[in-house]
């Protein structure tokens, strides 16, 4: 038969199912608890579908769906099927095995009172919003679902989680540019003498000018700077400051910064100190 | 070095003499410690080897001063980079490297010079020294233009700065320091063009 057949229950939700010898996770509503092991699921109840063992993830799924509590892959699962319902793509395969596995350890973690403090949280809110959204959502239903209270820093996590996935990148790499944009935020105030409220709107606003920036340099997309002769002359203190922020971010991430977007800097420079 | 020679020495020359298992074991030992030195300073030797040393002038006649006297902690804290600072005694600044005019602010307060092997130094007249909107400076080369080692890059005004900016306190920072391995200044009452530091590249 063609049939997906229930080799095991996750959750209500997420079931490992088998069918014409190879394995699956179905998730769709009430799954696991309408069918239960060895239940026939039909077609129209299942939502998505993801492919047990895929090429270069096979050994280490397994590891996950044996070793980790089967509640908490459920959780993932659905965590994954809601990011790859609202972003409309697929998700890279290795957020199977990286979610599941993060949230076991921050659970550990709280369990041994272990709190690890995220640094950016207010950084990645203004640079991922859409995962950030995602991500709480998800912590939501980690804690209701498994019973536990992750604290608010796991929103930053998993955000750089789904941000990695959804970007087919190392969560690594979205932290390491992370990092990156706090210290270009660091410079900012340093050479303003003025800290800017890291939760504030201008702190924001500030994180994604720099984010747009440098996705423009990156693409060769600067638009010509036709107040650039101008902001020199009339805002030549926030022009000072603009070129040594063009500097930190050269050192930081390897490009070039053209004249023009020093000159949109010193501009959006001038923003944050009349504010 | 000499250890290591003192321990082959004892080896060859002592085999004649007679000696309980324990001394030779002692011996023994010796000379493979000898050996690790010896493969250890071997190691190091290779290590900076495989660095490039480049001496960087004083652009400024003055005192070379720890970066951290100077007052503005933007060039303090180092996140510009590392580097060291100048209480000038002159008001002419020359070109520490050979290389390329990269950055030349448009109120003249400062510049940076990068070299054939990337290396880039900002040289920053005074601190707050903006403020001026170029009053007292003059330059003498322009964005792009190539320059050589000791040339005269700029010159400013230092009543001027000392009566309306904050410090006459010059920060030099080696930017895009992660190429740069080792630095070490030379601090210091120096002349213009006398070497102020000595840096180490990776190759």
């Amino acid at each position: 038969m063609n049939d997906y057949v229930i080799k095991k229950v996750l959750n209500n939700n997420v079931v490992i199912a088998e069918k014409e010898n190879n394995e699956f996770i179905l998730i769709g509503k009430a799954l696991g608890y309408d069918f239960g092991k060895g239940g026939r699921v039909p077609e129209n109840r299942i939502e998505n579908i993801f492919v047990k063992h895929t090429a270069n993830m096979g050994s280490n799924y397994k590891r996950v769906l044996e070793s980790i509590d089967s509640k908490i892959v459920g959780v993932s699962e659905e965590i994954i099927h809601l990011c790859e319902k609202e972003f409309k793509s697929k998700l890279s395969n290795a957020i199977h095995v990286s979610l599941p596995d993060h949230i076991n350890f921050a659970i550990r973690r709280i369990e041994k009172g272990i709190n690890i403090e995220n640094p950016f949280l207010n950084e990645l809110k203004a640079l991922y919003p859409k995962e950030y959204n995602m991500a709480h959502k998800a912590l939501n239903l980690i804690n209701e679902a498994l019973n536990v209270n992750l604290p608010a820093s796991e929103t930053g996590f998993i955000c750089l989680h789904i941000r990695a996935a959804i970007t087919e990148t190392d969560v690594s790499e979205s932290l390491a540019y992370t990092k990156k944009i706090g210290d270009i935020i660091d410079i900012i105030s340093k050479l303003m003498k003025k800290n800017i409220n890291s939760s504030s709107l201008a702190y924001a606003r500030t994180v994604t000018h720099i984010n747009f920036m440098l996705e423009r340099v990156k693409t060769n997309k600067t638009i010509r700077n036709l107040l650039l002769e101008s902001i020199k002359k009339e805002l030549y203190k926030e022009y000072d400051i603009a070129i040594k922020v063009a500097m930190k971010m050269e050192i930081l991430f390897h490009v070039k910064i053209p004249e023009d977007e020093i000159g949109y800097i010193a501009l959006h420079l001038k923003r944050l100190s009349d504010n | 070095m000499k250890k290591f020679f003192q321990s082959i020495f004892k080896a060859l020359f002592s085999f004649n003499e007679a000696k309980d298992k324990t001394e030779e074991k002692a011996e023994d030992s010796v000379i493979l410690e000898a050996i690790r030195e010896k493969q250890i300073e071997e190691k190091v030797k290779n290590e900076n080897a495989a660095f490039q040393e480049i001496a960087i002038d004083n652009p400024i006649k003055g005192d070379i001063l720890n970066l951290s006297q100077v007052p503005d902690e933007a060039f303090a804290s180092k996140a510009l980079g590392d580097g060291f600072a100048i209480n000038p005694q002159d008001n002419k600044v020359y070109s520490p490297i050979d290389g390329v005019v990269k950055v030349l602010f448009p109120t003249k307060h400062a510049i940076a010079i990068r070299n054939e092997q990337g290396i880039e130094i900002l040289v920053h007249i005074g601190i707050d020294t903006v403020s001026l909107n170029g009053e007292g400076f003059e330059t003498f080369v322009s964005l792009g233009e190539k320059v050589k080692k000791h040339q005269l890059l700029m010159s400013f005004d230092t009543k001027i700065i000392e009566n309306k900016a904050k410090s006459l306190i010059s920060p030099i920072i080696f930017v895009a320091s992660e190429k740069i391995k080792e630095i070490n200044i030379y601090y210091g009452k120096k002349e213009e063009n006398m070497k102020a530091a000595l840096i180490k590249i990776a190759n």
